[in-house]
This record gives C-alpha cells, structure tokens and sequence, in this order.
C-alpha cells in the first residue's frame, strides 16, 4: 500500500527538536497514534509543530488530542487535495494523533450528530427499562471509543471505532432505605446493511456501588443492562431507518469524526469529543 | 475497641516497649477480613452478525496505528548500512534513499521507526528533522508518479 499524503511532527516550535514522520496510506480511512506509542517514542505532550504535505486525492484532516487515545478537546486540521504543503503550531500538551483521508469536499458525504439522532432515544429506552426501580443522573455523556486498548473491552475490535454511551443512574433498593449509586455503559457500532445505516450493540458495562445488599442490586440491575442492549438496538436502527429515504440504498461507509461538525472538514474545528460524535455516512 | 457482634472490629497495634521505631501496625484476623474490595463492575457483549463482521473487517484495514513498530532484528538493509561506518548525515540520507526507492507505507513506516533511533544522538537528530522537511515532499513525488505509471 502506497502513501497518500505525508509528514512530520516535531518536538520543537518550527520544525525544530526530535521529529518523526506522519502520513496516511492510500485508500486509508485512519492513520492513528495512541498514548502509549506517542510516550515510547518521547512525543507524549512533547509535539510543537509539524506538518503535512496534502494528497492529491483526498482531504486528509490531522487531529491533535489533548486527552488520551483520542478523546478530550480536539484540534482538527483539514488539507483539501491539492493543497500543498502548510504547517501547524500546537502547545505541548498532545497526547494523541489521528489523521482522516475523507473525500474532497466532502463530495457524497452526509454528517449526521450523534446527539441530535440518539439522546431522545436513549431516555426513553433508559427510562423504559429501569422504571421504578431508579432514575437518570442527568443527562448521558455521548462520546466515542476509538481503537480501544482496553484488556476488558474483550467485545471490541481495537482497529475499529464505537460509539459510547455512558449513564450515570440510582436505584432504588426499597425496603432498604438507602439508594445505591450505578452507572451503565454501550458501545454501538455503525454499519451499512443493505447500502442503509444500521446499528449494532457489541459491548455493555455497569457498575453498582459497594455495600452490604450489592450483590442483590446488582443481580436485579444487570438483567436490565443485558436487555437494554438489544431495546436500544431495536430503537436506534428504528431512528436510522428514518434515513433511508435520504441514503436509498447507497451508503458504501460510515465512519466517525469526533465533536460536532456540521459540514465536511474545511477549516479548522476545535472541540470535545465529550460534546458530540459527527457520523460521517459516505455514499 | 467497636464490637461487630463477636468479632473485633478495627486495628490492633502493639506498643514496643523501650526506644526506636513502633512495628508496622498489623490488624487482627477479624480486621483483615472486613477489608473491602473495589467493586470493578461487569462488562457483557455479543459477536457482531456476519453483516456488520464483513464490513468490520473491510474498516479495520482502514485503519492503521502509526508508529508502533517493533524491529526484532536489525533489518539487513541497515546492516548493511551502519557496516559501512558512515557519518549520521550520510546514514539519514542513505535511508531517505532508500524509503524514496519504495515509498511504500511498510517502507515509511520502517525509515520512520529507524529514523527515530538515529535521532537519539541530537546531531542527527537536526540532521533528520532537515531531510524529513525535503525528502517527505520527494517521497509523495515519486509515489504520484508511480501511481500516474501504474
């Protein structure tokens, strides 16, 4: 496999310090550098400048994390093909890399908000199945998990990307008086089936609070979490099939970019991968 | 001391007589055993069906970690290279070289991973982040132009 487009990031302000080389290949939809390979090769909140040489071909976007392995504030870059060389300037305080080939201009590309299509959803389903045995603590956090290095995440393929839904919730434990803490989590990956959008949940995880009865919250709780897995599948392919007029049968890739972007990488996006996921349905 | 029914509850700690340091406290049977365990929650999940699989695979080879080789050995090629005892400025460039003769993503990847051990001395150190500003735009040059031929 050929390179697509190609760089460097380095150590120092100016393309000074250490450097290493950046690129995506082609035909790539993500190049990525996690946490971990950043810290062996000393480039762990310690990357100043860099740059890219843009692609012919395809817009290629370099996103800077400032969390580990790709979540927390955001700084994305975009090249349109053609673009030429440009450089970037960033504090030293990255600690994670992505890049993104996506088609030019976003040409065939329709961007979808995680939050907008799913968060009615999920109250309802949440609501649904905890009913009078506990209630939301505000709001879910709507967030992704990308190329997970997670040993538990045994469900999950770490060269893929998921949505990730996680609920902070207490249940009610009457006759006992005191309430207990829990929260529950899903993993949703996106695919096309049938050149539509479809959604399926591989992964779960919950939590209940230590205490003398947590064996029995728990053993009443995670019944719920299991059948919530397939509610909220049945609901949220549900919801997708409302795209279907718009997609007719087309979608040849779905893919994710993190935050809220409203319109194909252009200019720069700055954001949290806490505040949303932009579904990108490419046909 | 509390009282849990029969058992003690709490820590017992001896008073050493004479000068120097107390022992380390220690806890009673009874206390060791009221320890409490983080409760680390569960995780369950489900294969994906063959549809989502097939596309699942098709994306993973999509996407690619940068930067995470591992050599085992000292590929043949650098061998060569260091044989010749060259200066670091002749040795960053012999890999450019190389990596411009087969701009492939393994071979970038290679030259990347090399480049970076080269780079522990900072003299070439300075000497690679300068062929990197020059060589990476040959590189793509080149692959353009055998893609253009293929």
């Amino acid at each position: 496999m050929s390179v697509e487009a190609l760089g460097g990031i380095f150590s120092g302000p100016n393309r000074t310090g250490s450097a290493t080389l950046i690129g995506i290949g082609v035909g790539d939809r993500y190049n990525h550098m996690s946490s971990l390979t950043l810290q062996s090769m000393g480039f762990y909140n310690n990357i100043q400048s860099g740059f890219l040489d843009a692609s012919a071909r395809e817009d290629v976007s370099v996103v800077l994390f400032f969390g580990d392995n790709y979540n927390g504030g955001f700084v994305q870059i975009t090249w349109p093909e053609n673009s030429g060389e440009s450089d970037f300037w960033c504090t030293p305080t990255v600690k994670s890399i992505m890049l993104i080939g996506s088609a030019p201009g976003g040409s065939g590309q329709t961007m979808l908000s995680f939050k907008d299509i799913f968060q009615s959803e999920w109250d309802a389903v949440i609501d649904a199945q905890l009913g009078s045995d506990g209630w939301r603590r505000g709001e879910p956090l709507l967030g992704w998990d990308m190329f997970t290095d997670d040993p538990n995440s045994k469900w999950l393929n770490s060269s893929l990307g998921y949505l990730k839904v996680h609920q902070d919730l207490t249940l009610e434990t009457s006759p006992w008086p005191w309430d207990y803490d829990a929260w529950l989590e899903y993993w949703i990956y996106l695919y096309p089936s049938g050149g539509n959008v479809r959604a399926f949940v591989p992964q779960w995880r919950w939590w209940v609070d230590s205490g003398v009865i947590h064996d029995s919250v728990e053993a009443k709780f995670k019944p719920k979490v299991d059948a919530g897995a397939s509610a909220l599948q049945d609901d949220l392919n549900s919801k997708l099939q409302g795209y279907d007029a718009l997609t007719q049968g087309r979608v040849n890739d779905v893919f994710l970019l993190p935050g809220r972007q409203g319109s194909p990488p252009g200019s720069d996006v700055h954001g949290n991968t806490g505040d949303d996921v932009t579904i990108v349905i490419a046909m | 001391m509390q009282t849990l029914g029969d058992e003690e509850f709490g820590f017992a700690i001896q008073a050493a007589g004479g000068r120097g340091r107390n022992p380390a406290p220690r806890p009673t049977v009874a206390a060791s055993a009221m320890v409490f365990q983080a409760d680390l929650g569960g995780t369950g999940g489900t294969k994906l069906p063959d549809e989502a699989g097939r596309f699942a695979k098709k994306q993973a080879k999509r996407a690619r970690a940068l930067g995470t080789l591992t050599l085992r050995a000292m590929p043949a090629w650098l061998d060569g290279l260091t044989e010749r005892h060259m200066t670091p400025a002749k040795l960053v460039a012999a890999i450019f070289r190389r990596t411009l003769e087969h701009p492939t993503e393994a071979s970038v990847l290679e030259a990347g991973a090399v480049l970076n051990e080269v780079a522990r001395d900072p003299k070439a150190a300075a000497i690679v982040s300068a062929n990197l500003i020059r060589d990476t735009r040959r590189i793509r040059t080149r692959h353009h132009a055998q893609d253009e031929e293929a």
